[in-house]
């Protein structure tokens, strides 16, 4: 599967949709999200989840989104 | 497997939103108690249920998708399957998402527990035109499989039923073990030959665990089965060695770590249970948003739209935005004549209140409403969903700087504010990556800039502001595309791993949301108004106001003095001394470039004085690049401080603050000189 899923990536040529990802390699979406979480952590691929995007809004800590994952990893806020 | 008359124990587990809580009240009723797991604050769920005489207890594990040990809740999940030894589990598996829901299915079975399969939500799989053979996918799993709608409380009591006679040990139920290939299995096996070989192993861990599940977590180097497995096994004990050496045998031949190669398997398995046992009756449905995407995110259309969509909203911005702002202008030229008129004197009193405050804070402040109406507009961009597509289409470009196309999300925010902007390049894992994006996002020109462009726009290029306003901000981006490039091949060489992104479906902004996030930005600059741009302002004020007796802002007052001092560095740009304080000052903040030509002017109470003051000192050719240079040069305190923490390197900060200050001078000399050369100096 893996390989599969990283030929696609190369294939493509550029970005792709986890979407058109999924229908190029038959698989179900919500289990290509899990195969290619398990590759990002594993540093072969970089995936971005649509309400990453919505978290980097504000302009600062104290409306922050990622404000708890900063704090969780011991990163806190900058402002 | 556990007598009729025992307490049985039954755990229910399954992927977060599986139905889980649903399938635990249908099966337990009202008969539950809530508690939390020892030691942590994961909620644990408990209840009875009732089959005929039978009755057995209930207990809800959290959401996992995995059995890993990653995170809190797969350890939980984990530690009580195989501590607790329940005599079951219930694996409740999402029937729409199936594929995704097996894969801790045979995470289960590899366990070697009892498991039955409740597949959830078969309505939903149905309206999806998913078609489960049920009876072939419990064949191919080697477990019962019952169908069940837990909002409906359909199947609880064929549930109950499969729950019983598997205790009773009348139905199959230990699973189908993921077969890893040939030379990953002899290692498996020779691994389980060495673990019940070692005594102290064998007696104090494989009680807990089955030979072959622990087989396969060493390979996987498991950091828990390891920690236990280290505790009793001795140091060089043949356990060891044969792991050491299965592994090193394994990525001989897979050139890979075997954990990918084992996970890889598990997939495999169940991409053809899928295969096999689920049949799709039509394609996903084509989308208003996959419509709209073969045109936005198109590789040759999308450039050109990402472009208009960024005109735009500058074209807005000003055109709209110049009513408000001559309102604005209006009444701080009113609040100029009404402290004139009321506060005769003390002079200085009045020259700091007119000057200073009314001159400094309110040249700024009348840009309010142009900076509204670009939150407004990227807010709209970015609850429409453009944005990300913005990101996505931008990859290509990021891809050829060596960047991550993720980059490209911290350097939009820096439209408007580089300090989150730099916070948001955590989202980053590659740490070169991160710095790369880090130097170049003050490139990106935020909203603090956008005062000096509105002012010096509105003296110079009246009739093109949008434009010439967007001709800066595309600077911006072709110098960060530079720069990143470079420091890709000379500071921080490697490359970046490719990039898969979820679309959000289009949606359309809601007023509440868009007026929201314009306040919740917007407002920040109002609080910066009336605090670092106000103290910068009677700074300034001081400074020109200063020493007793000189004429207000000239060249024998403090300021003057520093502009002096300052002023051969930004001769060879066609600037004077003014420029230089400003810019000096803008180091704060960028507003305060503006705020310093209302004090140094004294003209504080009208734009219009200012803006026929700067034809003084600027012609349109110096005028463009001393806004280039408010672009590129060292980013405001805040972006600095950032930057340092961010970094946690005074020596990046410094370069960060240097590089930009050399590459400012360097662009506003070539423009200047490029334009003498082609006569454009008047």
């Amino acid at each position: 599967m893996f390989d599969e899923i990283m030929d696609e990536i190369k294939n493509a040529g550029g970005p792709i949709t986890l979407k058109e990802l999924a229908m190029r390699v038959g698989a179900e979406e919500s289990a290509l999200e899990g195969m290619l979480e398990f590759l990002e952590k594993k540093g072969r691929l970089s995936l971005v989840r649509a309400g990453e995007w919505e978290q980097c809004r504000v302009t600062s800590c104290e409306v922050c989104a990622f404000r708890k994952c900063c704090l969780e990893s011991g990163k806190e806020g900058a402002t | 497997m556990a007598s009729d008359e025992a307490r049985i124990t039954v755990a229910l587990s399954g992927n977060p939103n599986a139905g889980k809580t649903t399938i635990f009240n249908n099966l337990t009723g009202g008969r539950q108690h809530v508690g939390n797991w020892p030691g942590v604050t994961v909620e644990k769920k408990e209840g009875a249920a009732r089959y005929g005489s039978h009755e057995f207890e209930v207990v809800d594990l959290p959401g996992t998708y995995s059995l890993t040990a990653y995170s809190l809740e797969e350890i939980i999940v984990r530690d009580f399957v195989i501590l607790e030894n329940p005599d079951l589990v219930v694996d409740i598996v999402d029937a729409s998402n199936i594929e995704r829901n097996l894969y801790l299915t045979t995470q289960l079975m590899e366990l070697g527990v009892h498991v039955v399969v409740a597949l959830n939500m078969m309505d939903v799989a149905s309206a999806r035109g998913i078609n489960i053979d049920v009876d072939l996918l419990s064949e191919l799993l080697g477990v019962p499989v019952v169908p069940t709608v837990g909002l409906r409380n359909k199947g609880t009591e064929e549930l109950k039923e499969a729950i019983m006679s598997t205790v009773k040990g009348e139905a199959r139920s230990r699973g189908i073990q993921v077969n890893y290939g040939k030379e990953v299995e002899e290692e498996i096996s020779k691994l389980e030959r060495e673990i019940e070989r070692d005594e102290r192993v064998s007696d104090e861990i494989l009680g807990n665990y089955s030979s072959r599940w622990l087989a396969v977590k060493l390979l996987e180097e498991d950091e828990k089965v390891e920690e236990d497995v280290l505790k009793y096994s001795e140091p060089e004990s043949p356990l060891l060695r044969q792991l050491e050496a299965s592994r090193n045998h394994l990525f001989t031949i897979f050139s890979e770590d075997i954990e990918t190669v084992i996970v890889d398997n598990r997939y495999g398995f169940v991409a053809g249970v899928v295969r096999e046992a689920v049949e799709r009756e039509f394609e996903e449905p084509v989308t208003l948003s996959d419509r709209i995407d073969r045109i936005l995110t198109n590789r040759i259309l999308g450039f050109p739209f990402f472009a208009l969509f960024m005109w735009l909203m500058f074209f807005l911005t000003f055109y709209l935005g110049k009513f408000p702002m001559n309102w604005l202008n209006h009444l701080m030229r009113e609040l100029g004549n009404f402290i004139n008129t009321v506060v005769s004197s003390p002079a200085w009193l009045r020259s700091l209140l007119v000057n200073g405050v009314v001159g400094g804070v309110g040249s700024v402040l009348v840009f309010l409403p142009q900076i509204f109406i670009i939150f407004i507009c990227i807010s709209i961009l970015e609850d429409t969903g453009y944005m990300a597509r913005a990101a996505f289409i931008m990859d290509r470009v990021m891809h050829w700087l060596g960047l991550h196309g993720k980059a490209f999300i911290p350097l939009l925010m820096g439209f408007g504010c580089n300090v989150p902007a730099v916070m948001a390049t955590r989202t980053l894992e590659s740490d070169k990556d991160r710095m790369i994006t880090i130097l170049v996002n003050p490139l990106m020109s935020c909203t603090a800039r956008l005062p000096v462009y509105a002012l010096f726009t509105a003296a110079f290029f009246a009739a093109n502001q949008g434009t010439v306003t967007f001709s800066l901000y595309l600077l911006g981006i072709i110098l960060a595309v530079a720069m990143a490039k470079l420091f890709r091949r000379f500071l921080f060489p490697g490359e970046s791993e490719p990039f898969v992104m979820e679309l959000p479906p289009y949606r359309l902004p809601t007023f509440k949301g868009t007026f929201i996030h314009m306040w919740e930005r917007g407002s920040m600059f109002l609080r910066k108004a009336g605090t670092v741009i106000l103290a910068g302002s009677v700074v300034i004020w001081m400074l020109s106001y200063l020493p007793p007796g000189v004429k207000y802002g000239s060249p024998a007052s403090i300021a003057g003095k520093i502009g002096h001092v300052i002023e051969p560095l930004v001769k060879p740009l066609g600037f004077d001394w003014r420029a230089a304080v400003a810019l000096l000052f803008g180091f704060v903040a960028k507003e305060i470039v503006v705020s310093t030509y209302g004090a140094l002017l004294g003209v504080g109470e009208s734009r219009a004085l200012i803006s026929s003051g700067l034809h003084q000192f600027f012609t349109p050719l110096t005028a463009y690049g001393f806004m280039a240079f408010t672009l590129i040069y060292t980013p405001c305190l805040a972006t600095v401080a950032v930057i340092k923490k961010e970094t946690g390197s005074w020596k990046w900060t410094a370069f960060a603050i240097g590089y930009s200050l050399a590459l400012a001078w360097i662009v506003a000399f070539v423009i200047y000189r490029v334009g003498l050369l082609f006569g454009l100096g008047r």
